[in-house]
């Protein structure tokens, strides 16, 4: 689902308390889209248990 | 005798050192020679701390005459990348915003680096902020490819690369978030490691990302990096992402100078999408190389790296958002253009995707292991795609659009889904375009086998001279720029 131009703009304001250049407002719609959406179509194959800390106990586990 | 003191690899001149055949101060001079003819051309240093390291080379040397030898460095001559923090002195992070700030306290890398008996240089060029993988740089002048100035010198590790290619420094320190130690070495003929996740403490490292930034060794060969690793590694307890281990140790890595029966995977060519014809084929040639020594080469399942990339591309967003938040409010006319839009979509990322990102990392990660890396001990990659571009082809501060964009982005994409990974990496040169611009593949490693990547690119640097070619000085390009500090 594509991330509406005034939705950036209404974040920057109201949760980030920032200014934006308008015409970065488009271009940033579609890039959050895009980065939201691999997330997204990813996320299914997650479980309660995966946390988000277990990287570093990952790379002990399969060390050489 | 200084000119050829310059062009000995750092463990060639480590070990003069040690024995009292070359002093440090020659080794300084003759390095300090090459960067006062190189500088001008190359713009590989940001400031250059000529006096003060003369005066530790001095030091040096006095202290191997009382029979006190630091490490395995000592009197070796480097300089790193300027984002390590050096107390007192100022680490720009290639930025004007941090040009004048001053650090409080001392990277435990270069801590490690003077108790080795590192002599320090200065600092070196690098893409602002360790933002782009093209080393270009609005305030402090574009850095530039030791074989041609005309053409990138990579990123964002720029300065690092492209001295120790040019023989202005015997080894240099670089950090890695999405390619920017493997690629800089890569396009300048040198090698590049980025080591496993946690290997060595990112404390007083100015943070790109703090879940994918990795310090790692750039130097002329396997050996050189093999050194910088075991004199910069080990446990941290400044640094909550440090492995808790020893200081990796590779003097038996060498010992056994064979591949013989070391399992090596190779993709299918129509994972890896396309490929330049010039490129291609040096890395088909670099892997019978490889399989003429010892290596079974066998076919292994490549995952689409897309997803990799993009949650790679989410987390870097997001934590960059939340370092350099204020100063995008306050001080937007700092920064580059191009700098600026790669940091900004992270203030949009909702939280609950960025937590996703990371928990998707250990998922996809586990899954490239027992999938990709089961039956192999080294991954085989390409590194860049295509033929190293010029500093024009790939300014996206003057030209921008989505052609510079799209050679931008393929620069790392086959680097930037190793750093999600973790997973130690290699960029070994093997080889030089039509243009006679370097041309390198890639090794992947399992967690914490830095030693098997350096054995396999050393027994390959062992029969090959790719990463002997040393660059000739040409004339500095129209639009060089400034002269260090």
């Amino acid at each position: 689902m594509q991330v509406a131009p005034n939705l950036i703009e209404q974040i920057a304001q109201q949760l980030q308390h920032m200014t934006i250049d308008p015409a970065r407002v488009s271009e940033l719609a579609i890039e959050v889209s895009r980065l939201n959406g691999a997330v997204l179509g990813a996320i299914d194959d997650l479980t309660f248990d995966d946390e988000p800390v277990a990287f570093r106990a990952l790379l002990e586990r399969y060390s050489r | 005798m200084s000119r050829e003191l310059a062009l000995l690899d750092l463990s060639e001149v480590a070990a003069g050192i040690a024995s009292g055949d070359i002093s440090s101060v020659a080794a300084t001079e003759a390095c300090l020679e090459r960067i006062h003819e190189w500088q001008p051309v190359l713009n590989c240093f940001i400031r250059l701390d000529e006096d003060s390291a003369l005066r530790t080379a001095a030091e040096r040397d006095r202290e191997l005459a009382r029979g006190c030898r630091r490490g395995c460095l000592h009197g070796v001559p480097l300089a790193h990348k300027d984002l390590f923090y050096r107390e007192g002195q100022i680490s720009t992070a290639g930025s004007l915003i941090l040009h004048e700030q001053t650090a409080r306290f001392t990277a435990t890398v270069l801590r490690r680096l003077d108790d080795a008996g590192a002599v320090d240089l200065g600092t070196l060029n690098m893409s602002e902020f360790a933002a782009g993988p093209t080393g270009h740089n609005v305030h402090f002048g574009n850095c530039h490819n030791a074989f041609h100035p005309d053409h990138v010198a990579g990123g964002s590790s720029s300065g690092s690369a492209a001295a120790v290619a040019a023989r202005l420094v015997f080894g240099a320190l670089g950090t890695d978030t999405g390619a920017s130690i493997r690629v800089p070495a890569a396009v300048n003929g040198v090698t590049g490691l980025k080591p496993t996740y946690g290997r060595i403490s990112r404390y007083g490292v100015f943070p790109r990302s703090w879940s994918l930034d990795h310090v790692g060794p750039i130097g002329r060969t396997a050996r050189d990096c093999a050194l910088l690793l075991q004199a910069t590694s080990g446990r941290d307890p400044h640094d909550p992402s440090a492995a808790d281990r020893l200081p990796a140790q590779f003097e038996d890595a060498f010992d056994t100078n064979r591949i013989d029966g070391l399992r090596i995977g190779v993709p299918a060519e129509s994972a890896l999408g396309e490929i330049h014809p010039e490129i291609a084929a040096a890395l088909l040639e670099a892997r019978k190389t490889l399989e003429k020594l010892g290596a079974k080469i066998r076919t292994v399942p490549f995952p689409d790296p897309k997803p990799l990339y993009f949650v790679a591309e989410t987390l870097i967003k997001s934590e960059s958002a939340a370092i350099h938040r204020k100063w995008l409010n306050t001080r937007t006319q700092d920064y580059a253009a191009h700098v600026r839009v790669r940091i900004e979509a992270g203030l949009y990322v909702p939280a609950t995707q960025y937590i996703d990102a990371l928990r998707l990392r250990t998922l996809l990660t586990e899954r490239f292991i027992h999938q990709t890396m089961a039956e192999i001990d080294l991954l085989y990659l390409p590194l860049v795609p295509f033929p190293v571009p010029t500093i024009a082809e790939t300014d996206v501060e003057q030209k921008g659009g989505e052609e510079v964009l799209g050679v931008v982005g393929r620069m790392t994409q086959f680097t930037r889904p190793i750093n999600l990974l973790g997973l130690p990496a290699l960029s070994v040169p093997c080889g030089f375009c039509s243009k006679g611009l370097p041309i390198a593949f890639q090794l992947v490693g399992h967690p914490f086998d830095e030693a098997t990547l350096l054995r396999a690119a050393d027994a390959f640097q062992q029969v090959t001279d790719y990463h002997r070619r040393v660059p000739v000085l040409r004339s500095a390009p129209a639009q060089s720029s400034t002269v260090a500090r």
